[in-house]
């Protein structure tokens, strides 16, 4: 250990070379700080910076994340193998529930066909999506998003909401040519406008870094239930409405908060909703607020 | 002399840019079990500390820089908080260098805390000027503890490759 340390070979190469440089720690710390408020004071610049880059690496972040990624998935497909016994006998009892839920669903949905030709409702807005392949994640305490192989080629635009299977994930925050970043709901950066159906409670949802969202704004919580389902309101044009978010949990100290039903480290795959005003029949001439 | 050739006589002299850089690439790729990812240890953040203990030479500040760019993009992380901390726990392990006596195991593992702590107190910090109502710092902690259980597997790593380093 001392053979390799070197220590005397280190200690005089920080005397005698430029290593311990005055000139050069400050001149370095002026550049990071620098950088640093223009990330700030040029958001846009920043962003620009980082996409490329991430671009530019995307094949080796790829490269490295693709076997890693199949030996997790293959150690969790060995403990599901293990437990198939009992995930099976759960898995029959949920069938068993589901099908219930499937006949009532059926005459409810006709019934609300109904209901809707004869108030002559417009339709709800359809959008369509793009598939994309998650090539990296965050994988850090301060941040919640995760890399994908998708970018401005495959006409995804920034902003656009991220989905899986109607569940809400998160949202375009980076966008290259080639790849693009999601952020994820859970992310500090993030709010959701959200409501809980039958309760006719409106709610914002904060991410905090957690597994959890938090609701920001004042709201009576008293009827509010542990395991009460939370869709996105669809307020504020940025997320479509009626996505499934996930499930209000209660704390110990009485604080409700909410558990995403998908979670973005899960994943190996995303949907991106082509959310651009354009494609929803926003005129620019008419609306040009979305266009700001 | 071609560039190759130059690359390969310059190779020991980039090599701890390199792996710093794969390290990097490694902790942001699915190392950790499902729903503990945000805990995953910083292994770019131990191997910079490490080449900058055992190879302050090569551990430039241009090269701090560019692996603090390169760090903040994978991460998404605010573009030059890295490079800042970086710059922070070079500063910091040169300053100590010089003060202490002989460099083992104990003082390796004890730089990599110290700039674990450097690094993540700056991220943590840049994220709750902002956001200081809702911050959850628990995260932060557990990552700190994660990393430095695993600091010794990369300082071992580490230390076979410099051997080879030396002997060739």
């Amino acid at each position: 250990m001392t053979g390799l340390s070197n220590y005397k070979r280190v200690q005089k190469v920080i005397r005698n070379k430029a290593v311990n440089n005055k000139i050069f720690t400050f001149i370095s710390l002026l550049f990071a700080l620098s950088l640093l408020f223009s990330s700030y004071m040029y958001p846009n610049l920043s962003s620009a910076i980082k996409s490329k880059i991430i671009d530019y690496s995307s094949n080796i972040i790829n490269g490295i994340y693709s076997p890693i990624s199949t030996i997790n998935k293959s150690v969790a497909n060995l403990n599901k193998i293990i437990n198939a016994y009992s995930i099976n006998n759960e898995l029959i009892k949920e069938v068993e529930n589901l099908k219930n839920i499937y006949n009532e669903n059926e005459i409810l949905y006709a019934e609300n066909i109904k209901l809707k030709k004869l108030l002559n409702l417009s339709n709800d807005i359809k959008y369509n999506f793009t598939t994309a392949k998650i090539i990296s994640n965050s994988n850090s305490s301060f941040n919640r998003s995760a890399i994908l192989k998708t970018g401005k080629k495959n006409n995804i635009s920034l902003y656009s909401p991220v989905i899986y299977n109607n569940n809400i994930i998160g949202f375009i925050s980076e966008l290259g040519i080639s790849s693009s970043r999601v952020t994820a709901l859970t992310d500090i950066s993030t709010k959701i406008p959200a409501f809980i159906p039958n309760k006719d409670v409106k709610v914002i949802l904060s991410g905090n870094n957690s597994n959890y969202l938090e609701i920001t704004n004042y709201i009576e919580i008293a009827s509010i239930k542990e395991g009460d389902k939370v869709f996105s309101s669809g307020d504020g044009n940025m997320y479509p409405a009626g996505l499934f978010i996930g499930i209000i949990k209660v704390k110990p100290d009485g604080n409700v908060i909410v558990e995403p039903s998908k979670k973005l480290h899960s994943l190996s795959y995303v949907q991106i909703i082509d959310w651009a005003p354009e494609k929803r029949g926003i005129d620019i001439n008419v609306d040009p607020i979305f266009y700001d | 002399m071609t560039l190759y050739s130059y690359i390969l006589l310059n190779l020991y002299k980039i090599m701890p840019i390199f792996i710093t850089l794969i390290f990097i690439l490694i902790s942001v790729s699915p190392i950790m079990p499902a729903g503990s990812e945000e805990i995953a240890p910083l292994l770019g953040v131990i191997s910079l500390a490490f080449w900058i203990l055992y190879k302050p030479d090569n551990m430039g500040w241009a090269a701090l820089i560019m692996i603090g760019v390169f760090s903040d993009s994978l991460y998404g992380s605010v573009l030059g908080v890295s490079c800042l901390a970086n710059i922070i726990i070079r500063l910091t392990i040169i300053k100590l260098l010089l003060r202490i006596k002989n460099i083992n195991i104990y003082i390796t593992l004890l730089y990599i805390g110290i700039s674990l702590i450097i690094w993540l107190i700056l991220h943590s910090l840049i994220q709750s000027l902002i956001y200081i109502d809702v911050y959850n710092y628990y995260t932060n902690i557990y990552q700190f503890f994660i990393s430095l259980a695993i600091a010794p597997i990369i300082i071992f790593f580490q230390l076979f490759l410099l051997q080879k380093m030396y002997k060739s």
